[in-house]
């Protein structure tokens, strides 16, 4: 029963997080024979027969198009659900077997749950902050979930939730493999050595009776300094057959934004619906730039807030609030009701407040982070501004 | 009335475009389909670019920040 990591183990959580974070950025060609060695074995650990073809695809995207052209001819049934249970399952229950229960609040993900559910809160919490999270924050936060909308985007609702992640599964492969490695749990850690193959060899999988579709990796990926995907002179996220992911400090954006932001007009700024989008093309574009393209005239000032009145170019004028994001010390501009012509009015339209719920005395503090905002339920007058604002 | 029902996690806003989200922790921490959250003993709202903003015990109302398009003539809450 693990009860503790010792120091030596302990010193070794460096060494995880760059060999699993190096696994889940990988632009080098797939590892074909290793990976495939490890899709037969994870249908030996489900003890389904091993599929008939493995078929190798360019991107997920063209993964996703040609699974779902195949299935509508051939019916074959996923298995997924049985080769990750098979895995999961075994997996927890060993690594349970070993080390002491403990309780956890929250819960990420069944996955990362069934491991964690088995280690105390020093161990389990340490091994999560210190490996885990460090590659999770590289690898999934940034990359996989970028690819993952950008493909959902692509083909809307003929994209089905069906995959193994391969390289993205790079986090719940760092913690599995620490605690094989660094604890010696290797008995009960077999069972997850086909996915640890997989992830450590391609791309994103799909599993099913006879054929198991798996994808090439990125040939490329850009971040910025904070790990956001982001990349100023082509795809943040590329994939052999020229699919990938544009992407601007972490926010998704077209070709356009990216490598002909002079090109935007107005109109396509100003009907951007995305926040984060149009912020990125007010910053590629420079919010000089941008209002001389609207004609803009001050109306009102407060602290960085300015409201503004931008000519639409069809005959009218229409209030928007420019302001500085806080967090990232970028401008960014937004329309505000018609019938505003201060900034005190567009701070309190954009919050859903009115004039008489307003007392900075005696009303309720409020909080707001980014665009969300939390009141006191029930209560009737609130402060003008928020107590706290990130 | 319609039963309100507690979501599986506390996370207050969702970026499509980044995959970011405003997620609010601490014991007893719960969010509900109304958009109530109930921090009976206060919790911490995080989020991975904006600092983390602490709330003290309470129960609170949920918004999100609105914009005005002006050429659909109509508002909406922000979206990113």
């Amino acid at each position: 029963m693990i009860e503790k990591l010792t120091d030596a183990q302990i010193v070794r959580f460096p060494e995880f997080v760059k060999k699993w974070t190096d696994i889940g950025l990988c632009t080098l060609p797939a590892d074909r024979l290793r990976a495939e060695h490890g899709i037969r074995l994870a249908y030996e650990t489900a003890k389904i027969k091993a599929p008939l073809k493995i078929v190798w695809t360019t991107s997920p995207l063209a993964q996703v198009l040609t699974e779902d052209v195949c299935l509508r001819i051939h019916k074959s049934a996923s298995v997924l659900d049985s080769v990750r249970a098979s895995v999961h399952a075994s997996v927890h229950a060993s690594v349970r077997a070993s080390v002491r229960d403990s309780v956890h609040a929250s819960v990420l993900d069944s996955v990362l749950d069934s491991v964690r559910d088995s280690v105390r809160d020093s161990v389990h919490a340490s091994v999560r902050d210190s490996v885990r999270a460090s590659v999770h924050a590289s690898v999934l936060d940034s990359v996989l979930a970028s690819v993952h909308a950008s493909v959902r985007d692509s083909v809307l609702d003929r994209y089905y939730w069906w995959f193994g992640n391969g390289q993205h599964d790079a986090p719940w492969c760092a913690y599995v493999n620490f605690f094989r490695e660094a604890a010696g749990l290797t008995e009960q850690t077999d069972k997850a050595e086909a996915h640890r193959l997989i992830t450590e060899s391609a791309g994103w999988f799909s599993p099913y009776t006879h054929i198991c579709w798996i994808t090439e990796r990125h040939r490329r990926v850009c971040r910025n300094g904070r790990g956001q995907l982001h990349s100023h002179d082509g795809m943040a996220v590329e994939y052999p057959d020229g699919w990938g992911v544009w992407a601007w400090n972490g926010v998704r954006v077209n070709e356009q934004i990216i490598l002909a932001p002079n090109t935007l007009t107005p109109k396509q700024i100003a009907k951007e619906s995305n926040a984060q989008v149009r912020q990125v093309m007010v910053e590629r574009v420079g919010i000089e730039r941008v209002c001389q393209l609207f004609n803009a005239k001050s109306v009102d000032k407060q602290g960085t807030y300015e409201l503004l009145v931008l000519d639409l170019g069809d005959g009218r004028t229409r209030p928007y609030l420019k302001m500085l994001n806080p967090s990232i010390g970028v401008w960014h501009v937004e329309g505000v009701h018609p019938s505003c012509d201060t900034v005190r009015k567009a701070l309190n339209f954009r919050v859903g407040l009115t004039e008489d719920q307003i007392d900075d005395i005696n009303g309720a503090d409020w909080y707001e982070q980014g665009d969300v905002i939390l009141k006191p339920k029930g209560v009737a007058k609130f402060k003008s501004s928020p107590t706290i604002l990130t | 009335m319609k039963k309100r029902t507690k979501l599986e996690k506390a996370i207050l806003a969702l970026g499509e475009s980044t995959g970011h989200f405003h997620e609010a922790h601490g014991d007893g921490v719960a969010l509900f389909d109304d958009g109530v959250l109930e921090a009976p003993h206060g919790a911490e709202v995080t989020h991975q670019e904006h600092a983390p903003v602490i709330v003290p015990p309470g129960t609170y109302e949920r918004s999100i920040v609105v914009e005005y398009d002006h050429f659909l003539e109509e508002y909406r809450n922000v979206a990113d």
